[in-house]
């Protein structure tokens, strides 16, 4: 009994050190906030360890300037507002080693991998809690206890995976600093002249974070019962927030970088620090990033139950790992789905600020990425839906939707082929001349919108009703209108395909204006299968006859190899795809304002690209495959302490951010 | 491959020496004779794997920042070996091939963006702002001829072209046939003694016949050798050199733009840089940059002078001249078709320089016609050949290499679409199509 | 022509949705193949055309474009 309130008296400590972390940074920072603009005025006072004196000088002057009775104003290049001039302008650069110090090789790629590295650990971090928020909440609400306690096992597993992740992303975050002060000190100075409040929250995040995470891994059994367990639950709700805060005061800064607001013309900080987080594209970015980021985190785990279950020994073994990898990547693409979605908006916002960014995307200089990322969003589909006709093999009944799989193959490749036939690009004249045109004369009909549209439509809806035939592979509905059920959805699907190819055909009789319109109605059936069709599906299974359990373990090698190459194509797609965003600035550090004069301020060419890009994903998987690594040696130690709570071999704080 | 092979085993070196230790070790230290052999091959084994591996990185060392699109070549290796040690080392097996997997994946997708065409976006344009005033009469000189030819030392090329298009109608060499314009040999000169001219009416602009009398009302005409050469390029029309003049005008109309309006919006200190070029290559004294801007002030309006563009980025790659997102009459302007050609149906298309183009109309019977050597075969492929290879079928009367031959890489196939739809509607006497 | 009035796919979709509330009540109508498959289809094309009418709509273009023509 005693040692029962002994717990309890722990886990109520804990939470209220989780509070107070909480609490401390806002509590701080409050009169940080308070007196902005007052602490602003002196904003000419370079960043520490910031920039050259050359750029000082500018900053010193305009400081001084500020202290004299006069108050200039500058409008902001984004908001269009008046605001007082309290920063100095971005420093001019030039092509030197006082502006870019460097060593003998390309500057500019060290902070690639730099950057991609703390990335991908990054993401992978922010994504794990929301998996066990999802996870454990799972397990509390399941009214099976087995199962219950096989969720929350899972969640616990999640989390410790992602603990020497956090490290690792710390120690990567201080790297990603000392090569920018080290390699771009003048447009890091610059950078957080401006941000200086902004990266101290950050900062103080950084420890809030830090510390629920740590309550949130080291409480876990101790909070396991009752109201405690919904304590616990709630502390990955913080923990999320906090994580989610994180992510986008981070993405403030590169939503600075590509559209810049709140400072004027020259770059001088207009006073007004909100102007300068909410640019025209931080809201798109976030909220791409998340989905991307929990898309990412669902690849990596499905990666690591992949290693765990060709590792195993066991058939238990097998048959948990299998369910892991199933769960990692269900939700992984569960937000894989609406991901285009987000990417959509991104870019209509792109094309909205400038539509010059806009057309170098997709049509000019980084066309060919974007074609690249048009073949691996079919690649990620069609390894989904290779892994889920895999998946049907451990299910007793399942056999009568296999031999539907080949027309399937058929629909996805079709779909995959004219999804990924280019429209216009940008040719050498004896291309052009080649091919009789800007378009080939027949694939060209393919690459208009309206059929590639109906192509990436065609797979996703192939891919929800895989799905859906996976939620039903074992199963028999009993209820009395089941025939109809079926019946109705084979129809409902068979208009939506109708639909959906010919909305594609009926965009090429019409004016291009009421063309690009029909887009919308063919996701609208691409969603209406999602939602309607699983809810439907949902209802039909309520106490369906099992014809026999799901053979967890009993799945074929080769699905794990599709879920590593799942893992794998996410990786790339997300360095590519950061690249693309990156590289969209061209010669600009910060978009308009600040100019890149250093020796690599050109655009690398697409195999360039490519090659950075395996490269990161390539060391980004090597580490953590030796992260997964060194957690198998350590269960193998302890396999009989395995529940005991404070495993020894927890990384240390490392948050020195 | 020499190469490669060397630097790998300057790279590798230190553990192809433990693996050969290692299998010395083996030889001397197992009894069991099949234990030896089973660690020795493995050891070889290990000692293939490290020479793949070395051989995959010295690919990369020597190759990084070339050219080379076989890279990926080396990532292929790395999966091949790491399968191999996953077949051996089955302790560390799932880890292998997992690896290879990984590998494997990777080298697809890179091999794939290195197979796809190679774009790469050049160098920004340097961020010189010109500040024209405060440049010696010689770097105005070379700006100017940047302006006319495109760069310093171009005025000697054929064919060699600038922002301000001068050589599509002009002549600069002495003794050069200039049949749309007057040869601009000897300007300096030439321009005061056609002030006497008394078609030129000097100082009673109401006299004058021509289209346009004055530059704006109350211009006045030129007073100075370098007020004509001002009021040409504001007015063309002010006055026309005998037998210059838009055919069947008499002399009265000019088919030259004026310079400081759109399409090609020269500033005063661009135009004031060309003027120095024209005088500097004769050997002669320009007037000051001073005298010259005045001389411009005189003839253009302030709110016609175009503003000197501040940091203009560079439009998109390479500089296209149009990208394709403008609408119509603007790629037409940008790219500057208006200038030589009349185009029904674009506001200002009414160039003379070239043939008109009413294309629906005119690209039939040009196939048709035994001097076509091209390969078009519709109207489309007609006008796009016509577009981006000019010389390969000329129109008759007009003369071969006036049209510039780099629209091909000027232009984005959006843009060039867009020109090709357009114009492939156009027909003889109808209207033209909306824009 | 009547085919491009939303009411009238409205009405479609009402009168599926109206059949198979009948026929719940009647079992072996339910589960009889033609009736299910002509339901559904009913249902189905219905919902799809006012889909396709109102998402158009929403953004001020005109589905029926080449009908009204």
């Amino acid at each position: 009994m005693g040692g029962l309130t002994r717990k309890k008296l722990w886990s109520i400590v804990a939470l209220g050190a989780m509070i107070g972390l909480l609490l401390l940074p806002t509590i701080m920072l409050l009169p940080t906030i308070m007196s902005l603009p007052a602490l602003a005025g002196g904003g000419g006072a370079p960043a520490a360890g910031g920039p050259p004196p050359d750029v000082a000088k500018p900053a010193d002057a305009a400081a001084g300037k500020d202290a004299g009775p006069k108050v200039e104003k500058g409008r902001d290049v984004y908001y269009k507002t008046e605001g007082i001039v309290t920063g100095a302008p971005a420093p001019k650069t030039a092509d030197n080693s006082q502006f870019y110090p460097r060593y003998n090789f390309e500057s500019r790629v060290l902070l690639w991998f730099a950057n991609q590295q703390h990335l991908y650990y990054g993401s992978f971090v922010l994504a794990v809690p929301i998996f066990c928020m999802i996870i454990e909440f799972m397990g509390i609400v399941s009214k099976d206890r087995a199962m219950a306690k096989k969720y929350d096992q899972l969640a616990y597993d999640f989390i410790k995976i992602s603990l020497t992740a956090y490290s690792l992303t710390a120690i990567l975050g201080g790297i990603l600093i000392f090569t920018f002060l080290t390699l771009y000190p003048a447009f890091f100075g610059y950078l957080s002249s401006i941000f200086r409040p902004v990266m101290h929250v950050y900062a103080l995040m950084f420890v809030a974070e830090s510390g629920t995470i740590y309550i949130y891994y080291y409480g876990w059994d101790k909070m396991k019962e009752g109201l405690l367990k919904w304590i616990h639950v709630s502390m990955s709700v913080v923990l999320n927030v906090i994580g989610t805060v994180l992510m986008m005061l981070a993405n403030s800064w590169i939503g600075f970088m590509m559209s810049p607001a709140g400072v004027d013309e020259q770059g001088r900080y207009l006073g007004n620090i909100w102007h300068v987080i909410h640019t025209a594209l931080w809201n798109p970015l976030n909220v791409h990033r998340i989905l991307g980021n929990m898309a990412f985190g669902g690849g990596v785990v499905a990666a690591y139950a992949a290693y765990r279950f060709l590792a195993s020994k066991t058939d238990e073994e097998r048959a948990h790992y299998d369910w892991m990898g199933y769960i990692a990547m269900a939700i992984g693409v569960a937000f894989l789905i609406p991901l285009p979605f987000a990417g959509y908006w991104l870019m209509r916002e792109v094309y909205a600020y400038r539509q010059q960014m806009g057309i170098t995307l997709m049509g000019g200089l980084l066309a060919w990425l974007f074609i690249i990322q048009a073949t691996m969003i079919g690649i990620l589909f069609l390894s989904s839906n290779y892994y889920l006709w895999q998946a049907l093999g451990r299910m007793r009944g399942a056999e009568k939707y296999q031999r539907y799989i080949k027309y399937m193959v058929f629909v996805l490749v079709v779909g995959f082929l004219i999804f990924i036939t280019p429209h216009t690009i940008v040719m050498t004249p004896a291309e052009l001349k080649a091919m009789g045109g800007q378009q080939h004369p027949v694939l060209g009909n393919y690459g208009v919108m309206s059929a590639k549209n109906g192509g990436i439509n065609v797979i996703i809806t192939t891919t929800v009703l895989t799905f859906i035939w996976y939620m039903r592979g074992n199963k028999l509905s009993t209820v009395s209108w089941a025939k109809f059920g079926n019946i109705f959805m084979g129809v409902f699907f068979a208009c939506a395909y109708v639909n959906i190819i010919w909305l594609a055909i009926y965009g090429y009789y019409i004016p291009a204006n009421v063309r690009v319109g029909l887009s919308v109605p063919q996701v609208a059936t691409t969603l209406s299968c999602l939602f309607f069709m699983t809810a439907l599906n949902g209802v039909m299974m309520r106490g369906a006859k099992q014809m026999g359990p799901i053979e967890w373990g009993k799945i074929s090698v080769r699905s794990q190899y599709a879920l590593i190459m799942l893992a794998t194509a996410f990786t790339w797609m997300m360095g590519l795809m950061g690249y693309i965003r990156s590289s969209v600035r061209l010669f600009w550090h910060v978009n308009e304002i600040m100019r890149d004069n250093s020796p690599w301020a050109y655009t690398h060419t697409t195999g360039f690209a490519a090659n950075m890009i395996s490269f990161n994903v390539l060391f980004f998987w090597v580490t953590i495959l030796f992260v997964f690594w060194l957690g198998t040696l350590g269960v193998k130690k302890a396999p009989v302490e395995a529940k005991v709570p404070i495993p020894g071999r927890a990384p240390e704080p490392a948050v020195g951010h | 491959m020499a190469d490669l092979l060397g630097a790998s085993l300057s790279l590798g070196w230190p553990v192809f020496l433990f693996l050969a230790c290692l299998l010395v070790y083996f030889q001397f230290s197992m009894s069991d004779p099949d234990k030896r052999r089973r660690a020795q091959f493995k050891t070889f084994i290990g000692m293939l794997a490290a020479a793949m591996a070395f051989i995959a990185i010295a690919n990369y060392k020597l190759n990084f920042f070339g050219n080379s699109r076989l890279l990926p070549v080396s990532l292929v290796m790395i999966t091949a070996l790491a399968f191999m040690m996953g077949l051996y080392f089955s302790n560390m097996s799932a880890l292998f091939k997992i690896g290879g997997m990984m590998f494997l994946v990777a080298a697809g997708l890179s091999g794939y963006g290195n197979w796809l065409p190679q774009v790469e976006g050049g160098f920004p344009p340097p961020e010189v702002k010109l500040d024209f005033g405060s440049m010696s009469p010689q770097q105005l000189a070379d700006e100017g001829e940047k302006i006319i030819f495109g760069g310093i030392g171009q005025s000697k090329v054929q064919g060699a072209i600038g922002k301000g298009q001068c050589p599509l109608c002009h002549g600069f060499n002495e003794g050069f046939l200039s049949e749309r314009a007057p040869n601009l040999f000897g300007i300096p000169e030439r321009a005061k003694k056609q002030l006497e001219d008394p078609r030129y009416h000097k100082g009673k602009p109401g006299d004058r016949d021509t289209a346009q009398k004055e530059a704006f009302p109350g211009a006045g005409t030129a007073e100075t050798g370098q007020e004509y050469i001002a009021e040409s390029h504001a007015c063309p029309s002010c006055y026309v050199v005998a037998g210059f003049g838009v055919k069947g005008t008499n002399d009265k109309e000019s088919p030259m733009p004026a310079i400081h309006k759109p399409p090609i919006s020269l500033t005063l200190g661009e135009l004031a840089a060309v003027d120095t070029w024209l005088y500097v290559r004769e050997g002669k004294e320009a007037p000051t940059f001073e005298d010259i801007t005045k001389a411009y002030e005189k003839f253009i309006p302030e709110a016609d002078r175009p503003k000197p563009q501040e940091d203009k980025p560079a439009a998109g790659a390479g500089g296209l001249l149009a990208d394709g997102s403008e609408p119509l009459d603007q790629i037409f302007a940008k790219a500057q078709c208006v200038v030589c050609h009349t185009i029904p149906g674009i506001p200002g298309a009414v160039g003379t320089v070239g043939p008109k183009l009413v294309e629906k109309t005119n690209a039939p019977t040009r196939i048709k016609d035994p001097a076509y050597k091209g390969s078009a075969k519709t109207v489309r492929d007609y006008i796009t050949e016509s577009v981006i290879s000019p010389s390969t079928y000329v129109v008759k009367p007009f003369p071969d290499g006036v049209m510039p031959k780099v629209f091909g890489q000027k232009l984005s196939a959006g843009a060039l679409n867009k020109i090709v739809d357009y114009l492939s509607q156009l027909e003889e006497g109808k209207v033209p199509p909306k824009i | 022509m009547i085919v491009t009035n939303p009411l009238f796919w409205f009405a479609l979709l009402v009168i599926g949705v109206v059949i198979f509330a009948v026929i719940l009540k009647k079992q072996e109508l339910l589960n009889n193949t033609y009736v299910a498959v002509a339901v559904s289809l009913l249902i189905a094309v219905a919902y799809f055309h006012l889909v396709d009418h109102y998402l158009m709509d929403m953004q001020g273009l005109d589905y029926w474009y080449l009908f009204r023509k």
